[in-house]
């Protein structure tokens, strides 16, 4: 292949750390950053720089979209065992959420509830 | 600007968080969410431009990092490009979905390129003192172009064109860019 300085100025890393490559170009270039570490060094460098890019356009969040946003994602994330993808809408048959799952999504949702003390149906 | 900018967390936390998600501890998420959510949010809404829209691409987005993070290989990159990328990438499918299916691509560039002509205050309101040093680091032809690959889902060679700039042009702006961004970090 061609020298490592020629492929750093081709531009290619930078294509890599704003995530313009396909899947194969990608591994050709982690293939590349294995052999070479100035390679490496200057692909984490591209990386780091949007990192902070991104970082600089952050937004300060009202509490309560957090509780908003947690119990959604609580509430729709399959139990460890399952496996991804399947949705936690009830079917008959579909195993229930993880008992501790459900309790984190309890306590979110009603952070102090207090359990009632044996009545209520 | 002695003002602390939280780049990066100590890489203890990072480790402890991501020993914790692979690990499947659902409370973790929590963290995750106290650590990230601002900086996600913050690129999310910068690509919906709608904050209802960018919340529910959060959202997604989590169900995703969760579901997906046994692939996560902290070898082959830092958790917070990980985790940025896959936000992009759901962001940049929704504003496709909503305005490129139904008609021009060039639209939604158009939309872009406006906004990118929006003072500084007005399009993105930065609560964050690195947004000032990057508009003080970037000339607006190379923020613009960032914005556009990064934020905007777009090629070089569609920016080149869009822009009617040589390609080696857009490639160079880009290269300059991240490196000028690269030299804010230390």
């Amino acid at each position: 292949m061609e020298d490592p300085q020629s492929y750093i100025e081709s531009g290619i890393l930078e294509q890599y750390a704003l995530g313009l490559l396909t899947p194969a170009e990608r591994a050709a270039v982690d293939a590349e950053a294995a052999r070479h570490p100035l390679v490496a060094e200057e692909l984490a460098a591209g990386q780091r720089a949007l990192e902070y890019y991104a970082e600089a356009h952050s937004r300060e969040l009202p509490a309560a979209m957090r509780d908003r946003v947690l119990n959604k994602v609580l509430a729709q994330i399959a139990p460890a065992a399952a496996p991804v993808d399947v949705p936690v809408v009830a079917t008959t048959g579909a195993p229930a959420p993880s008992t501790s799952l459900r309790a984190d999504v309890d306590a979110l949702a009603r952070p102090q509830a207090p359990p009632s003390p044996g009545c209520a149906p | 600007m002695s003002d602390t900018l939280p780049i990066s967390l100590p890489t203890a936390s990072e480790e402890d968080l991501v020993r914790r998600l692979k690990a499947r501890d659902e409370s973790a998420l929590t963290l995750f969410y106290d650590r990230y959510a601002s900086a996600l949010f913050g690129v999310i809404s910068r690509i919906v431009k709608d904050d209802d829209t960018a919340e529910d691409v959060l959202q997604e987005a989590l169900v995703k990092i969760w579901n997906a993070f046994p692939a996560y290989d902290a070898e082959k990159g830092r958790l917070f490009t990980w985790v940025l990328n896959i936000c992009r990438n759901l962001a940049i499918d929704k504003i496709r979905s909503r305005q490129y299916r139904v008609g021009t691509r060039t639209q939604g560039l158009d939309d872009s390129l406006a906004a990118q002509r929006m003072p500084a205050a007005e399009t993105f309101r930065p609560e964050h003192i690195g947004l000032q040093e990057v508009v003080q680091t970037l000339v607006p032809e190379q923020r613009q172009i960032i914005d556009l690959l990064y934020f905007g889902g777009y090629t070089q060679s569609e920016v080149a064109e869009e822009l009617k700039l040589p390609l080696g042009t857009v490639k160079t702006r880009a290269r300059t860019a991240i490196k000028l961004l690269g030299k804010l970090i230390r």
